[in-house]
């Protein structure tokens, strides 16, 4: 077990747990509204916004799959850098009218938009009902990132107590998420989106010094992988798969309904439109990070016994964790790590509470209690959140590793 | 590639309301229920190998299965609103779009 890096990485976690449960004091409002507790009260500034979003969209499953996906697959893994910059765009033009409609009707998710414009309770069902099916997998995702770098700090254990440290984790998780609602994950981005920038930049400095220099690293990459392979007679190959990928991911990232209630959150227009213009920051970082798969290439980690341990129990999801414990005293991993498992929590507990405020307005209010008070839909709405993520942590220990990845 | 099937409902809903109410829905239903198909024909990987005019063309599964929801939706709508229009339920009026 690596003493150093998990006392690091538990002081970091513990220092963000104690920032959730504060940060329902911050900006403070009567956490009995739904749009007070799902949407902060639709007050957060551009800078805020920034980092909510940024945390939100460029998750710890992103900074795990990403350069495993390099690692393994090569240069198709780029996909993920221009598809973050088209989003862009889409977020300028799009969303401030979004915002504006939503704002002036009290709208809390896009299936209230739905609702309001079409007067189609089962078209705004199906809006709903489509948010929640295609989040839950997704919140399974960020608890993978999370169980990755526990499990590279040495912590794992046969059944149940191998689980416990994903669990606690989980719990408290739940449990800011519940008492602080959308202001939980807002404060604890700053922390996560700080931590994952000094790893990132770290990183990039350290470690191609380490092994000789950028030349050296893509000079280690089989040619087949540096580039997309040419299309053979007939058909389009990687180039079309490249291509539409980029396109349709840009395309939907804004409608998944935790990038809706980042949006909602915003003050006004002019914060999302600023927003467009400064959070593609994040892309460059994921430019630079993506990097880390060729890196881990180079570095020949499957060398070193102890970590091709690691890539026997997750895959290539072990290219990132495993390059960090190579590269970096144990100290800084703890930082690194720590930087990885709170990425997961922001966005967990932004999806949790995007599913939470669906499940409330589209289907409880719409189909079980038309006549609720707003302190019982906020209240549903408490509850539905610690109910999605029961479900994520039931999704990932009941189905393997290997299927998660794909859903 | 199930989220971006409500692509017609929500994104272009907020500069037209051209669009039928429930050939919308019907393009959703066909546009989920095609996506889901291919992805589990292709063993749950996000790509599947169009033919189009003798040409292979891998393309994301979302991205194909959105353009059959649009054209189903688009021709419903031109169908469904000479009869039966629902253009009168919308509660937002231009101004709250601004």
């Amino acid at each position: 077990m690596n003493t150093t890096a998990l006392t690091v990485f538990i002081l970091l976690f513990a220092f963000v747990t104690a920032i959730g449960f504060g940060a329902g004091r911050w900006r403070r409002g009567d956490l009995s509204q739904l749009h007070e507790w799902g949407l902060g009260g639709r007050r957060f500034g551009t800078w805020v916004t920034w980092f909510l979003l940024g945390g939100d969209l460029y998750t710890a499953y992103t900074f795990i799959a990403v350069p495993a996906l390099l690692f393994g697959a090569g240069a198709i893994g780029f996909f993920a850098v221009p598809y973050t910059i088209m989003v862009y765009p889409i977020l300028y033009l799009v969303f401030p009218r979004l915002w504006a409609v939503c704002h002036k009707h009290g709208y809390v998710t896009a299936a209230d938009f739905v609702r309001g414009r079409f007067g189609n309770r089962w078209l705004a069902l199906a809006v709903g009902l489509t948010g929640i099916l295609a989040t839950m997998p997704y919140i399974a995702l960020q608890l993978v990132g999370m169980q990755v770098v526990i499990g590279a700090m040495g912590l794992q254990g046969a059944g149940l107590a191998g689980e416990l440290p994903l669990i606690i984790a989980f719990v408290i998780l739940a449990a800011f998420t519940y008492t602080s609602g959308l202001r939980a994950p807002a404060m604890i981005a700053v922390v996560k989106d700080l931590l994952i920038y000094i790893a990132v930049i770290a990183a990039i400095i350290v470690i191609p010094a380490q092994l000789g220099g950028f030349g050296k690293i893509f000079a280690a990459i089989p040619p087949a992988k540096l580039l997309l392979p040419h299309p053979p007679a007939g058909s389009l190959g990687a180039f079309s798969a490249y291509a539409t990928l980029a396109f349709g991911s840009a395309c939907a990232l804004f409608l998944y309904p935790h990038s809706i209630t980042g949006v909602l959150g915003a003050s006004g227009t002019r914060v999302i439109r600023r927003n467009a213009a400064i959070l593609p920051a994040y892309s460059l970082m994921l430019g630079l990070l993506s990097l880390l798969g060729f890196m881990a290439v180079a570095a020949g980690l499957m060398k070193n016994p102890a970590i091709a341990a690691g890539f026997k129990t997750y895959a290539n999801n072990f290219a990132v964790p495993g390059l960090f414990l190579a590269s970096f005293p144990s100290w800084f991993v703890g930082v690194a790590f720590a930087a990885i498992a709170i990425g997961a929590l922001v966005p967990a507990a932004i999806m949790s509470i995007a599913t939470a405020n669906i499940y409330t307005r589209n289907i409880y209010r719409e189909f079980i209690n038309p006549n609720c008070t707003d302190a019982q839909e906020s209240g549903m709405a408490k509850l539905a959140s610690l109910v999605v993520k029961a479900g994520a942590l039931v999704f990932i220990f009941a189905l393997p590793l290997k299927f998660a990845l794909y859903l | 590639m199930w989220i971006i099937q409500t692509l017609p409902s929500v994104l272009l809903a907020l500069y037209t309301r051209w669009l039928n109410g429930w050939a919308l829905l019907i393009g959703w239903a066909c546009g989920f229920g095609l996506g889901t198909w291919m992805t589990a024909s292709v063993g749950f990987a996000p790509i599947y190998p169009l033919h189009i005019l003798g040409t292979v063309v891998p393309c994301y599964i979302a991205l194909a299965a959105l353009v059959v929801n649009l054209v189903v939706t688009v021709v419903l709508s031109l169908v469904l609103n000479t009869f039966a229009s629902d253009r009168d339920r919308d509660v937002t009026v231009a101004e709250d779009y601004a």
